[in-house]
């Protein structure tokens, strides 16, 4: 399945944050989403899983236009997931068990869910007992990443995986979106990582002021820096 | 179309501003509470309404009806519970002429005084408000007591929204039974979760150099004295006609 955002416009309040966008995620691929803080990134990734809704302009799931269909968006939510950027805003239940079990519970696929081999895919055995609230930054990144696999979702959109984890655990990450990949998920994901878009990604896209203001299959260091971002972060090293 | 509390104060433009509000704010709940007639707790109603919606407009003012829900239930029970000459009988319950003035009387004392004081919370930052009160000489220990209450309620609403939000997108409400189950997953979570951000909001703010005095910037100038002093008028006229 793709993901297609047509010249989508959104604004909080007073402030416009897409203005015309332009971007397509297309199926069986890993693409990246670069943009400096507060480019718009996470409001551009949120309207793929429907919390948010574009101001004017299309946004299209396979095709298909999200509108306010109740039906629709929870075929949407359950093959579209989303891990949000801070895990305290995905996190919801007292224990790590109750709250990888949320999803699957909703989209009736509970019975067929090994909730610990899921937990062990992010690094996370036996911790099911634990209260989330509890936890490390990157603890609970995992935990709502593992909220999010036991869905078994067809794309899986990441706001900024790797902020906040150590160099072990970004490398960790490298691996299970390979993995992820070979299983035949696509994957959406931001980053102001460049070094990390450009290892993980097929494609990368750049958010700035609002529009898409470049894609390519790689991204070089000038066109980087004149677009702000950060080229060191992974590679130095 | 998103705004939160704080953003709806900062830009909020009311005809009275400064602690000359928080002083006029609260000498009018004291009338309105008291109020000896419905016409006079319609008159301060009113009167606020229209500030409040010169200072913010009518959208952030649908936060209104929130305490009013609550009051719901409470009435519910005042309706069947007073006594008196029946008027309409449900089967054990019977609804009396004592009960019916009662909730009206309620209704509009209670109602009135939530639009009083919505003028001042949806157009003055907490800050402010607890600078005059400070400087009025209620005791800091009320007024920290205040701030705590203030920042744990402020804190429920924001759990409460973050986790529906987070519900939605992994299909929390697509059918009752599920509505039902996550409604009780999100209530028993939401305690643990607003004690756990309050005792860090603490944390956060004793690192800053809180020591049970929370720093407070009262606007220096008042503004609107006329009005004020206009609106006074009026309320205290209606009591004595
Ligand atoms: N709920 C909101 N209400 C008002 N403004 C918001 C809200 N959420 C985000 N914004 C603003 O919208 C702009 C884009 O925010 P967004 O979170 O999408 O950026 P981002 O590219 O994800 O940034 P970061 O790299 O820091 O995560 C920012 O200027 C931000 O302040
Ligand atoms: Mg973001």
């Amino acid at each position: 399945m793709t993901l297609v955002a047509e010249d989508v416009r959104f604004a909080y309040a007073d402030r416009d944050v897409l203005q015309g966008v332009d971007f397509t995620a297309l199926e069986g691929e890993v693409t990246a989403l670069l943009g400096p803080n507060g480019a718009g990134k996470s409001t551009l990734l949120k309207h793929f899983n429907g919390l948010l809704r574009p101001d004017s302009g299309r946004i299209l799931v396979d095709g298909n236009r999200i509108t306010d269909d109740q039906a629709q968006l929870r075929e949407i939510r359950s093959r579209v997931g989303f891990v949000f950027q801070n895990p305290e805003n995905q996190l919801l239940a007292p224990t790590v068990r109750q709250d990888v079990s949320f999803g699957p519970r909703n989209i009736d696929t509970a019975d067929e869910v090994d909730i610990e081999a899921t937990l062990a895919r992010v690094g996370l055995d036996g911790a099911g007992n634990r209260h989330p609230h509890t936890m490390s930054n990157g603890e609970q990144k995992r935990v709502a990443l593992a909220g999010v696999l036991a869905m078994d979702p067809d794309y899986i959109v990441m706001d900024e995986p790797t902020a906040g984890l150590d160099g072990a655990g970004a490398e960790r990450f490298v691996g299970l979106i390979e993995e992820l990949v070979d299983a035949g998920v696509s994957i959406l994901l931001s980053t102001h990582h460049v070094g990390f878009g450009k290892a993980v990604a097929d494609r990368l896209a750049v958010l700035k002021g609002g529009q898409i203001v470049y894609e390519g299959d790689t991204i070089g260091r000038d066109t980087a820096d004149r677009y702000g971002l950060r080229t060191w972060a992974l590679e130095r090293r | 179309m998103h705004k939160t509390l704080e953003g709806v104060q900062q830009s909020a433009t009311p005809a009275i501003r400064g602690p000359l509000q928080v002083y006029l704010v609260v000498l009018a709940l004291g009338l309105t509470v008291t109020a000896p007639s419905r016409l006079a707790q319609v008159i301060a109603a009113a009167v606020f309404l229209g500030l409040a919606i010169d200072a913010v407009g009518v959208r952030p003012l649908r936060w209104l009806a929130v305490p009013v829900f609550f009051l719901i239930p409470g009435l519910a029970i005042i309706l069947v519970t007073t006594p008196g000459h029946g008027l309409i009988e449900f089967g054990p319950l019977t609804i009396t002429q004592g009960g019916v003035k009662t909730v009206l009387d309620t209704l509009t004392r209670s109602g009135a005084s939530i639009i009083v004081l919505g003028f001042l919370i949806a157009s003055t930052p907490v800050s402010t408000v607890i600078a005059t009160l400070r400087r009025a000489g209620l005791p800091s220990v009320l007024v920290e007591l205040l701030l705590y209450v203030y920042r744990a309620i402020g804190t429920v609403f924001v759990e409460a929204e973050r986790m529906q939000t987070a519900a939605k997108a992994r299909v929390g409400y697509s059918n009752r039974r599920a509505k039902i189950r996550t409604t009780k997953l999100i209530a028993s979570t939401l305690f643990l979760r607003t004690i756990d951000r309050v005792t860090h909001l603490d944390e956060a703010m004793r690192a800053r150099g809180y020591a049970g005095k929370a720093p407070a910037t009262a606007e220096a100038e008042s503004h609107g004295y006329g009005l004020s002093i206009g609106i006074l008028a009026v309320l205290l006229g209606v009591r004595i006609l």
